[in-house]
């Protein structure tokens, strides 16, 4: 559901960016036959049901890219940094390659609380605005039951002030009854260049699309202002086959406004649009030709084109890479530099920055793949085990950003048995520790003291994430600079420290309350990290 | 009588009554969907609705009329004649003819019926 939600949201701030393209356009296009402005709309509407659109390099989002900056270490339990990753958006402003895995979204909403409740307002809002649709139609053909056939299509229908069309799959034209002579010729005229043109199903479309974005102001305003460029470009085409009947047919207007009150219920009612608009455009109006036409319909088509394209790819499928028995992932080894790891994986993205390339890390099997030659501000993964999927997703800083299904063959019942028996066979790893603190692993009673105990290296631990085990690799784990020593002093159950990165950032987490405090210490140097527990009674 | 305020789609419907009662009421519901384009729900909901006003009614699935044409028309008349002309029925004449004149059969007959009123 959450899913849905997120493609809506990303369709409607595409969208948003298209309408302001459009209203933009529009002003230019004043001069012009309402067509042209009429048939930008459909851009518009292509952005808010299309979830992604052809990447290509004339795209309008291009104009949107900011210079990406290097990306700060994160951890996911930042609410900050949770929206940026909860709406991504076409033009790669926040990540070059956004999607939206199952797994990704269950993580972004673990961090962004919020979002299962705003799916379900929006939702909500959907069904109210159905369910107004659907009671005022059938109240509306209720009422219009008593209506009498005048000829194929056209209806007379006491208690109606405007004439309107109505129905599906063929509109039937209401009219009031009283309407004659030029009148009843132009109104008939215009509506049937209604039908003509298919305008019923565009405003349905419309309204359809406006449903689903409700919540989208920019939605609303494009809904109203589509409406009038099509019924001024409707009235347009009416006279494009009498031009001398302009006056005429502008007083018919005039005529028919006066009968109409304030307000009409009806969906596409002759009277409703603003009347003093229409007869303006009316009396104003003349075909564009020669060179004039041929601009208008290039820049139509340009941006139409523009709009409908991203500055980048979207909505990629979730990258499937093996996981191999040494812990590496696909073609990855350790100790690549960027260039190789681009040539070994294509699949992955590397992002510009003022600094120079700085890789994505991909992280295989719940270790780094680490790129040398930059002192890479490493940003947290954590790898999810789906036991249900017997899928690993690994996932870089916030989940939502960027993420790589590991797939092991085939279903683990026992995720120890399985992964041992992928990653048990290894060669041991032979590192030079000496000048080194060697990694703790405490673990005693709640008071102090505690036992010291050496991790192997090459052993895999169980590191407690917030909705997943994961293994972590002794190797990996990093010292602190010991300012978590007065933590221990407290009643935990469990104190978990590590520290990410160069800036060593440590974060310490009670379990059982839940309360994070972050501590930034100066690392320098390789550190190893301290992993602390305690054992509860 | 009570004076009946009829729309247009009632008027014409108690009209196709007056020209084919007593109807039947399958018969009724035939003419309406070749005349005015009708369902048959919606004809038995009119028919429904005009018996509640005391204009028609359906007996044993015949429907007939209980009001004549002529007393419609005449509260028909009466009602335009007083919302537009204020009650003037001179005033009505006047805007009627608008400025042409009458003929020869009209003027008689319009003195027939004067004379016939006075009478009353």
């Amino acid at each position: 559901m959450e899913r849905i939600f997120l493609c809506v949201l990303r369709m409607s701030l595409a969208a948003g960016v298209v309408i302001l393209g459009v209203l933009f356009l529009r002003l230019m296009l004043r001069p012009a036959p309402k067509k042209y402005s009429y048939f930008l709309w459909v851009a518009a509407a292509y952005r808010l049901c299309a979830p992604a659109g052809l990447v290509a390099p004339f795209s309008l989002f291009r104009l949107l890219r900011r210079p990406v900056t290097a990306v700060a270490v994160r951890a996911p339990f930042e609410l900050r940094s949770g929206l940026e990753a909860v709406i991504p958006d076409p033009a790669g402003v926040a990540h070059p390659a956004a999607q939206t895995t199952r797994a990704a979204v269950t993580a972004a909403a673990a961090s962004f609380p919020w979002l299962r409740l705003l799916a379900w307002v929006w939702l909500a809002g959907v069904a109210v605005m159905a369910l107004y649709s659907l009671l005022s139609g059938l109240l509306l053909r209720r009422n219009l039951r008593t209506a009498i056939r005048q000829e194929e299509g056209v209806w007379r229908a006491s208690g109606i002030s405007a004439p309107f069309l109505l129905g599906f799959p063929r509109p039937r034209i209401y009219l009031p009854w009283g309407l004659e002579g030029a009148d009843l010729e132009n109104v008939l005229a215009h509506e049937r260049a209604h039908i003509r043109r298919g305008d019923p199903w565009w405003r349905f479309l419309g309204w359809t699309l406006l449903c689903l974005h409700w919540f989208n102001p920019l939605c609303w305003l494009a809904y109203f202002l589509m409406g009038r460029d099509m019924e001024l470009s409707c009235d347009e085409a009416v006279l494009a086959h009498w031009e001398e009947k302009r006056e005429d047919y502008a007083r018919s207007l005039l005529h028919i406004a006066a009968r109409v009150g304030p307000h009409s219920p009806a969906p596409l009612a002759f009277g409703e649009i603003g009347v003093k608009q229409r007869v303006a455009n009316i009396m104003r109006w003349r075909r564009l030709r020669g060179w004039t036409r041929v601009l208008a319909v290039v820049l139509c088509g340009l941006f139409f084109l523009a709009a409908a394209t991203d500055a980048q790819a979207l909505a990629l499928p979730p990258r499937t890479l093996t996981l191999n028995a040494d812990g590496t992932v696909g073609a990855l080894r350790w100790g690549m530099t960027v260039e190789e790891a681009r040539a070994a994986c294509p699949e992955l993205t590397f992002v510009e920055s003022d600094g120079g390339v700085r890789p994505w890390a991909v992280y295989a099997s719940l270790s780094e793949v680490r790129f040398q030659g930059y002192p890479a501000e490493v940003t947290f993964c954590f790898m999810q085990y789906e036991v249900d999927e017997g899928i690993y997703s690994a996932s870089e800083g916030l989940p939502l950003l960027f993420s790589y299904e590991i797939v092991i063959p085939g279903y683990a019942q026992d995720l120890t048995e399985k992964l041992e028996a992928i990653l048990g066979p290894r060669e041991t790893h032979q590192r030079d520790l000496s000048g080194q603190q060697p990694v703790t692993y405490v673990e005693g009673a709640p008071r102090p003291p505690y036992e010291e105990r050496v991790l192997p290296e090459e052993e895999w631990y169980w590191h407690s994430g917030e909705s997943a085990a994961d293994l972590v690799r002794a190797e990996d784990l990093r010292r602190t600079v010991p300012a978590w020593r007065g933590m221990t002093d407290r009643e935990l159950l469990e104190v978990w420290c590590y520290t990410y990165g160069w800036d060593a950032r440590i974060r310490l987490r009670h379990s059982w309350d839940g309360v994070d405090t972050a501590f930034v210490a100066a690392g320098e140097g390789y550190a190893y990290q301290r992993l602390l527990t305690e054992k509860a009674e | 009588m009570a004076y009946h305020r009829l729309c247009e789609s009632d008027y014409r419907f108690l009209s196709l009554i007056w020209d084919h009662e007593p109807v039947n009421s399958t018969e009724l519901v035939r003419i309406c969907a070749s005349e005015l384009g009708w369902k048959k729900s919606t004809v038995y909901t009119m028919v429904k609705k005009l018996s509640e006003k005391g204009l028609a009614v359906s007996e044993d699935a015949v429907v007939r009329s209980l009001v004549p044409r002529e007393e419609i028309q005449r509260q028909e008349s009466r009602s335009f004649v007083d919302q537009t002309f204020s009650g003037s029925l001179p005033g009505f004449l006047v805007s009627f003819y608008g400025g042409k004149g009458i003929s020869e059969e009209e003027a008689a007959e319009l003195e027939k019926l004067i004379r016939e009123m006075k009478r009353e």
